[in-house]
């Protein structure tokens, strides 16, 4: 009991001492001043960072419960599913399966994207990337999928109860229409302008069907008609996408998956549904735990700001808590109630942010959808306005996680704080004299005004930490990728910015003397007090150090994949123009009789053609991407290692791309199996090149070869060279009028290539707010830490005040030393930027994506960047100065005696 | 040299509370190379006094005439260019910069004034010599006792000839015996260099030392 009284009259004192003050004074409305600013601020910066960081979890979520919500809704009550490539596998394994003892049911199923042939325009520029212009249809077999307890059978869905009217009974097996989702309605209606008629494009031919209905509780675009229907409708006689599986009572799941495993052709594979989930979180990944590192940046920069918001409030209550530890209070207790307002900060900060996280999600997913701007989940949001709040998931844990983070960055903020309020001298802090060094760590407070005997003491501890931490940082971005997840390397990129924070001091001691020849008075004075206070510049410049290296490494990572992309496309698009026959559709697709056609076309001298399909490789493996295609002519192929030309007459050719290479672990030379019309076709891999359109990896195979293998001639896309003279703009026009506006799209390759560069600058969008935002937290940072040193200097700037100096020189003293703090900061930041950029380039990027790119310094950008936040870190001190020292110096030195 | 005349100050007060007259009606001369001491109780407004003719706090009415201008009415800037040339200020606590050395302590003021750092030095090294710091000059201020730091701020308020040197209980942070030596020491530099001195203090005993004694009573000075 008498544990408890003392717990609880420690809880007053806490509440009566600190937290009352910190809501009342310093996050109030009774106090606004730069204290309250800088408290208030502290708890935005912290709110952010939790906030980013909950922000994607929950868009991820989001993302992923939409598409497994989708995925039961056809999955039903599946055990397993056979799954094949995107082109679909032979429908003879449906009738082996069928007739499976262990299996209670089957049901066969065919996936189309199909194209909307809408009134688009045939200009690639013209039209939104991502615009949905594909529509997903399922060709099902209405009397198996019954037994699945599938939704799409449910009332008023593809099964009429018994007593319709007989015509309408099986409207479901007719093969002229289809039923649509509500949404696939609304798109209907806004893409072709009714919904009474689905058009799809077959080819370059355009089909209808007739809407015989609407879905039940299907969130996403989708068409359903029969399957055989869909098979005849889409060319596809004999193929299937899927077969879902029951077992029969008693057998057991795994054994069954390992014994069907083996009957499955090259390039299908049996699995559980879920395993399609855990596919398209594995998708994600990197992106998302790249965006999260990002956030936790942003939270680590706004920890920073609670250090020296509570700096600052310690500094001006040194007074009161000399006086509570003359009344005798321990050190213990006034520790305690600092870091309880740091964790108050956090707590708020947290709630907060945990607040502004939903409304984040809220605008992302109004903005660019789930996919977080990288593309990966094409669906619409199934909710508009207001109500998409309640689809949003509750997510506890992720909830959970991203409090703690906030708390801690309260905490840890107000630790070093919390130790100087300990440390008080009451004697001396009742005097109130020296009142900035008594609050300074014990390490850098020992250097005094004089180089000699101190200077040996500044360099030796950093560069002993110097000598502990650029090992490690070498060793941990040698890591390999945990579960794909480059926490090696991350590792690195947090020890390179504690060693850029702590190398501000050595930088302070070898670039400051060098400026030694600059006569001007108040250079001289922000000069020699830099020199001999280092510990300033660390405090001070701790949080743009961390900003800056975060901005300046993105700057360029991104810079160099930018560049590398350009690179890339130029070397990709030889050709003069460029014809696809739909993004993104299974169903639209050129023949050959097209192909004569464009050839005919005056002015065109040669075409070259790529047939793209989507292969399945393994059980676990992500869809593999094979382009038959040639690699010289008017399509280009950007090879890193091996030759264009092949040789051996006796294997087939292939080249692989680098993201595959990495993912399959194959070299040149080795040789790879490919899954073609149900057989493993083996190549030998000729050349491995860069690819930045395929994440999971491509292979590219000779036309000629592909055909004699499959026996497929359709074809995706067509490449075209033109005469010297022939003018592009009236070739566009042929081609436009040979198809019918709007059938195909055309382009030039500087239109894909500018095209491409805006959609990598929209999936890069979030990084640069983020970017901003800790930029925006750092100087925020130098303005808090300011107001510390300022008013612990008060007594110093009144002196001078005293002896002559004006306003506007001491503005000018405080705005050199902003600046020269500043540019401490940025110098350490860009060295520490430079080295992340390389991890993120060389590490990250190789680990998360699996590809490769050149270093490119953007050197202006980076110049920019620099001086515009030494600038501003210059304007900022200026102005909290003026403001501060408006008192006048009186007060100021007359507080000191 | 320095001239007050009619001046008054009142400080606000909070309602409904009024305002306090600080000093009301108050005359006053200073002679050059004059040494006055001012005296009076706590909150008589003496150190209120040696800041308005600082031009650091503004009177309510009246003028104070230095070295034959009014300063008063004049700006900020002009103000501070004035203390620049012509005031020293001798504090209590010191206000010694700790990230300078002696020596660049004491040349401060020369270097305000645009004196080259050379000549600034030289002419600082012999005020320190002349204040028995000669050999202190590259230590740093947190290696001197408070007797030695007061001796640096009085070679600091002489260093640049002002004339009039303006001291706020120069001797107030330090003990019986470092007083009267670092007073002698002031009272002789400002003799010296032909300076006038105005000593704000609550020691009967240093009053003693000045050549006029004046005491704050009731917002008028009285000769004792």
């Amino acid at each position: 009991m008498a544990g408890c009284g003392d717990a609880e009259t420690m809880i007053a004192l806490l509440r009566r001492l600190f937290l009352r003050r910190l809501f009342l004074r310093r996050l109030g409305s009774q106090y606004l001043g730069s204290q309250s600013l800088g408290s208030t601020l502290a708890v935005v910066a912290v709110a952010l960072g939790v906030a980013l960081g909950l922000a994607v979890q929950l868009v991820h979520q989001l993302a992923i419960d939409e598409f497994s919500r989708g995925m039961r809704q056809f999955a039903g009550a599946a055990d397993l599913q056979v799954v094949g490539g995107r082109e679909g596998f032979d429908e003879a394994l449906y009738l082996t399966l069928a007739r499976d003892a262990e299996l209670a049911s089957t049901s066969p199923l065919l996936r189309v994207v199909a194209r909307l042939p809408a009134s688009l325009p045939t200009s690639l520029p013209e039209r939104l990337p991502t615009e949905n212009e594909t529509l997903e249809v399922l060709g099902v077999d209405l009397f198996r999928l019954q037994q699945f307890d599938s939704p799409l059978l449910e009332r008023h869905g593809l099964a009429q109860p018994a007593g319709q009217a007989g015509d309408q009974r099986f409207a479901g097996l007719l093969a002229d229409r289809a039923y649509l989702s509500a949404s696939a309605r609304a798109m209907l209606r806004r893409l072709q302008g009714g919904d009474e008629r689905l058009r799809l494009q077959v080819g370059l031919d355009t089909v209808e069907l007739a809407v015989a209905g609407e879905l039940p509780r299907i969130d996403r675009p989708l068409a359903v008609m029969d399957i055989a229907a869909a098979q005849q409708l889409f060319g596809r006689i004999g193929v299937l996408s899927q077969i879902d599986l029951r077992l029969a009572d008693g057998v057991d799941l795994h054994r069954a998956q390992q014994r069907l495993a083996g009957l499955m052709p090259a390039g299908v594979s049996v699995r559980e549904p879920e395993a399609m989930i855990a596919e398209t979180a594995a998708l994600t990944r990197a992106y998302r735990v790249n965006l999260s590192m990002l956030a936790m940046i942003a939270l680590l920069t706004g920890g920073f700001l609670v250090f020296s918001t509570q700096l600052l409030s310690v500094s001006r209550r040194q007074r009161e808590f000399a006086l509570l530890r003359a009344l005798g209070m321990t050190r213990r207790e006034l520790l305690t109630g600092v870091l309880a307002e740091g964790g108050l900060i956090g707590v708020i900060g947290s709630l907060s942010g945990i607040v502004l996280a939903y409304v984040l999600t809220y605008a992302v997913l109004s903005v660019t959808g789930t996919d977080l701007g990288a593309g990966f989940f094409r669906a619409p949001l199934v909710s508009e306005g207001w109500a998409m709040f309640a689809v949003l998931p509750l997510a506890p844990w992720a909830i959970g996680l991203h409090f703690c983070f906030g708390l801690a960055a309260g905490l840890l903020g107000s630790w070093l704080p919390a130790r100087a309020a300990a440390r008080i001298v009451p004697a001396q802090g009742l005097k109130n004299t020296e009142v900035g060094l008594v609050l300074l760590p014990a390490w850098s407070a020992r250097s005094g005004p004089h180089s000699g005997q101190y200077s040996q003491r500044r360099w030796t501890h950093p560069l002993s930490l110097l000598a502990i931490l650029l090992p490690l940082i070498v060793l941990a971005s040698l890591l390999p990728a945990w579960q794909g997840v480059p926490v090696g390397a991350y590792l690195a990129i947090a020890l390179s910015l504690l060693l850029a924070v702590l190398c501000l001091p050595v930088l302070a001691s070898v670039l400051l003397p060098a400026l030694k020849g600059v006569k001007r008075l108040e250079w001289r004075l922000a000069r020699r007090r830099l020199l001999a206070a280092p510990q300033q510049a660390v405090i001070a410049a701790a949080g743009i150090v961390v900003s800056v290296a975060l901005a300046a490494s993105m700057m360029i990572m991104v810079n160099s994949f930018r560049h590398s992309v350009d690179d890339w496309l130029a070397q990709l698009l030889p050709g003069d123009l460029y014809l696809r026959a739909a993004n993104g559709s299974d169903s639209a697709f050129f023949d050959e009789a097209d192909l004569a056609r464009i050839a005919a076309v005056e002015g065109v001298t040669s075409v070259d053609t790529t047939r793209q399909l989507e292969l399945r490789l393994s059980a676990s493996e992500p869809r593999f991407t094979l382009l038959a295609r040639a690699v010289e002519g008017n399509w280009g192929l950007p090879l890193l290692a091996g030759q264009r030309s092949f040789a051996d007459g006796e294997s087939l050719p292939l080249w692989l791309s680098e993201a595959g290479a990495r993912r399959l672990q194959r070299g040149l030379g080795d040789e790879l199996s490919l899954p073609l019309a149900g057989r493993e076709q083996r190549f030998v891999i000729a050349g491995i090149w860069r690819d930045y359109g395929r994440q999971h990896g491509a292979a590219l195979i000779r036309p000629q070869d592909y055909v004699a293998l499959s026996g497929d001639r359709r074809i995706n896309d067509v490449a075209l060279r033109l005469e010297g003279d022939a003018k592009l703009g009236q070739l566009e026009a042929r081609l436009a009028q040979l198809f019918g506006e709007g059938e195909v799209l055309i382009a030039r390759p500087g239109e894909i290539r500018a095209r491409s560069l805006e959609i990598f600058d929209r999936t890069f969008l979030i990084t640069y707010l983020m970017e901003m935002l800790t930029i925006v937290i750092g100087l925020f940072g130098i303005a808090t830490t300011f107001a510390v040193m300022i008013h612990a200097r008060a007594a110093e700037f009144g002196m001078l005040r005293h002896l002559g100096f004006t306003r506007g020189e001491l503005g000018r003293l405080i705005a050199f030393e902003g600046g020269l703090t500043a540019a401490l900061g940025v110098g350490c930041g860009l060295g520490a930027g430079l080295g992340m950029a390389w991890i993120l380039i060389a590490r990250v990027n190789v680990q998360s994506f699996n590809w490769s790119m050149d270093f490119a310094l953007p050197w202006t950008g980076l110049a920019v960047l620099g001086l515009a936040v030494i600038g501003l870190a210059a304007m900022i001190a200026r102005v909290v100065a003026a403001r501060l020292m408006a008192g006048g110096a009186l007060q100021a030195v007359k507080a000191d005696c | 040299m320095l001239e007050l005349h009619a001046v008054g100050k009142v400080l606000p007060n909070s309602p409904p509370m009024p305002p306090r007259v600080l000093f009301d009606e108050l005359d006053f001369a200073l002679a050059a190379g004059e040494c006055v001491a001012i005296i009076g109780e706590s909150g008589s407004g003496k150190s209120s006094l040696l800041n308005c003719i600082a031009g650091l706090d503004r009177i309510d009415q009246g003028r104070i005439v230095l070295a034959g201008e009014r300063i008063d009415a004049l700006d900020d800037d002009r103000l501070a260019l004035i203390r620049r040339h012509q005031l020293g200020f001798v504090f209590q606590a010191f206000h010694i910069l700790p990230h300078l050395n002696v020596l660049d302590n004491v040349a401060l003021p020369l270097w305000l004034l645009r004196v080259d750092q050379a000549a600034a030095a030289v002419e600082a090294r012999a005020m320190l010599a002349a204040v028995g710091l000669g050999s202190r000059a590259e230590d740093a201020p947190h290696n001197l006792s408070g007797g030695e730091l007061q001796r640096v701020a009085i070679a600091r308020a002489l260093a640049h000839r002002p004339q009039l040197v303006l001291a706020d209980e120069p001797t107030g942070n330090l003990d019986p015996l470092h007083a009267a030596e670092v007073l002698d020491l002031l009272l002789a530099q400002v003799r010296v260099r032909q300076a006038a001195c105005v000593l704000v203090t609550h020691s009967q005993r240093a009053a003693a030392r000045a050549d006029r004694v004046l005491e704050l009573v009731d917002g008028r000075l009285r000769r004792c």
